[in-house]
């Protein structure tokens, strides 16, 4: 991997903090916050090429991780398993569409919260702290389908626009539905 | 293909390794994963300037807090002097002949719950020797196990909760409670536990003289080989005696020994001799502060409260550590990695917080052991809820307001930091304590983090 090919990958990562950074203010304030991470992602893992799908979402996870709390594990397991779900479900049908694009978002979005919910919730009980076992979660439930819907309305008003941010344009080598093509 | 077929395995591969590791987490995948990710550092000093945003609501904070210092410090002082005042006895019998060493407890035995740390006033063990008691108020502790371990200056002591502790005990029946039974002492061992109803535990009692009734227990070990030691434990409250109808019985505590042992005292032959005790230092000035910059303005998941800190285990920072602002607590270290450190805040769910609080018309300090964090209160910004096992039932007639304090037990977490106020209720336990705070701590940016002690660090 040379310097330019390094560098889209180093944008995303940058993007991805800001992106986190902002979900952090705006989640603090409000709990119609969306998971800008997750539509980043799932905005980009429909356009990137297959084999660049890891790399993507590894960028992504760093932006979290640096204004995370979560565990780092964690936090890559969940982006990258969000991540290889698109992968593989780009493999069978378009998701490049507004509308699955959306939905992947949302979907992604509760995903990514139920599981750092539900790691978070083990790692109290590891320390016989955790006293409401599932209260991560609850707050999850409470405010995720807020928030799976707002991520999904961003995915579907701004997705596209989140994918051509400046400096990742070399990401998007082809067009969605051959990168779709491409996997199969 | 088959190259493709390999980079799929190998992604899927990494990522179940990942989902292995988050749900067992090792401490050395940790320590490799923190160096991995040191990097990671630059995202979140990029990612800075969006906190201007937030800028009003930091300086509002920050200012509040300040302008509450001074009050702050003084109600903190109070705090001491009371604790101070009821960890001695309060039965004139109990003091007669015999002289105490104020202590702090400043940990557990690593892989012992009933083994503690405790700091001895004046960082010194002299006059002192193992097997002597340990009281708070008028409540037998435990016995002294090592003295100047692990460090010069504090001792381990033994718990009466250990399952291979004993003492010797009366009981006083609850029909002649007050009077001394004179003559076929009604006796009993106790030690260890039994589990009760919930959440509650009850010492164990072996080898009653007969069938026991209902009454208070207090240690008398005349009958033993303990010497002095026995001379100077005679007397302290053990707790009440119940007898089961299946037969035995249990001794519901005085003491939350899991998680409510703050000040305590050694009791001595009022002839030893020991310097003069200097008061321990002020925590809040003794060096062991370092001033840290937030590297994040909030959490990307909705329901954590949490902060990075832009410092990290290079900068001794630990995890477990007191952040404050001037005399209040506003979150803990949950994680570090060599550059940076993730914080708690109060509101983040399953922050666990050692606490004590000093409850309006009571004079003597109600311990209420750990509190558990269930988030911050949704219609009240600058309320936590809390979870509190209320082990023991206070003596209070209705819910009272209260000052809620840091207690003592854990290392890198001073005693007496100010948490808020609530109301606190009564009755048997669990409840949900909401903690008011003047101001909205998780907006406060003037953070600094509690160190180690220097021989300490490694």
């Amino acid at each position: 991997m040379n310097r330019s090919s390094l560098l889209p990958w180093i944008l995303l990562a940058v993007w991805s903090a800001w992106l986190h950074a902002a979900q952090g203010i705006w989640a603090g304030a409000s709990p119609w916050a969306p998971d800008l991470g997750m539509v980043l992602l799932v905005a980009l893992a429909t356009r990137v090429q297959a084999r660049d799908l890891p790399t993507t979402a590894l960028a992504v996870a760093l932006g979290r991780l640096a204004l995370s709390v979560d565990p780092p594990a964690a936090v890559l397991a969940g982006v990258l398993g969000v991540a290889a779900l698109v992968g593989g479900l780009r493999t069978a049908i378009e998701v490049g569409g507004p509308l699955p694009r959306a939905l992947l978002a949302a979907a992604a979005t509760v995903l990514l919260a139920a599981w750092l919910g539900f790691v978070h919730d083990l790692h109290a009980a590891r320390q016989a702290v955790l006293v409401m076992p599932g209260l991560s979660a609850l707050g999850g439930e409470a405010v995720g389908w807020r928030a799976a819907l707002s991520s999904a309305s961003v995915s579907l008003f701004l997705g596209p626009a989140l994918a051509c941010l400046p400096g990742l344009t070399p990401l998007k080598r082809r067009r969605g539905w051959q990168v779709a093509a491409s996997g199969r | 293909m088959t190259g493709r077929f390999r980079a799929r395995g190998l992604f899927l591969l990494t990522v179940l390794v990942l989902v292995f590791v988050s749900l067992r987490p090792a401490p050395e995948v940790e320590v490799v994963l923190g160096h991995a990710l040191m990097p990671v550092r630059v995202l979140s000093e990029l990612a800075r300037p969006l906190g201007w945003v937030r800028l009003p609501r930091v300086r509002a904070a920050d200012h509040g807090l300040a302008a509450l210092a001074d009050d702050d410090y003084r109600r903190r002082r109070l705090f001491f002097e009371e604790g101070a005042r009821f960890a001695v006895p309060s039965r004139a019998e109990l003091c007669e002949g015999r002289r105490f060493v104020h202590a702090e407890v400043v940990d557990r035995v690593e892989g012992d719950q009933d083994r503690i740390v405790i700091e001895l006033r004046g960082r010194s063990a002299e006059g002192l020797e193992p097997g002597l008691p340990v009281v708070s108020g008028n409540v037998f502790v435990g016995r002294v196990g090592a003295l100047d371990e692990p460090r010069p200056g504090q001792a381990t002591v033994d718990l009466v909760t250990g399952k291979d502790f004993f003492v010797g005990a009366e009981l006083a029946p609850l029909e002649r409670a007050g009077a001394r039974p004179m003559f076929d002492p009604l006796r009993l061992v106790v030690g260890g536990v039994t589990l009760g109803e919930g959440v509650a535990y009850r010492l164990a009692v072996h080898n009653p003289s007969r069938v026991l009734p209902a009454g208070d227990v207090r240690v008398d070990e005349r009958l033993t080989a303990a010497g002095e030691a026995a001379r100077l434990a005679y007397g302290f409250d053990l707790g009440r005696y119940t007898p089961r109808e299946a037969g035995g019985g249990e001794i519901e505590p005085l003491l939350d020994y899991r998680s409510g042992l703050f000040q305590v005292v050694v009791v001595c032959s009022a002839d030893v001799r020991r310097h003069a005790e200097m008061p321990g230092a002020e925590e809040l000035d003794d060096g062991r502060w370092r001033r840290v910059a937030a590297t994040s303005s909030g959490d990307p998941s909705r329901w954590r409260e949490g902060l990075k800190l832009g410092a990290g285990t290079w900068n001794d920072v630990r995890v477990g550590a007191a952040v404050v602002s001037g005399s209040r607590l506003v979150g803990r270290v949950s994680g570090a990695s060599p550059l940076s450190a993730n914080v708690s805040l109060l509101g983040d769910p399953h922050c666990p917080i050692p606490a004590i609080a000093r409850v309006a018309g009571r004079e003597q300090p109600l311990v209420l052991g750990r509190l558990v964090s269930l988030g911050r209160d949704p219609l009240d910004a600058r309320s936590v809820r809390f979870h509190w096992d209320a082990v023991l039932e206070w003596d209070g007639a209705e819910p009272a307001q209260a000052e809620l304090f840091t207690g003592s037990g854990e290392p890198l977490v001073p005693r007496g930091l100010l948490l808020g106020t609530a109301r606190v209720p009564n009755g048997p336990g669990p409840h949900v304590l909401t903690v008011r705070q003047p101001v909205d701590t998780s907006a406060v940016r003037r953070l600094w983090v509690r160190t180690p002690a220097p021989e300490a660090a490694p």
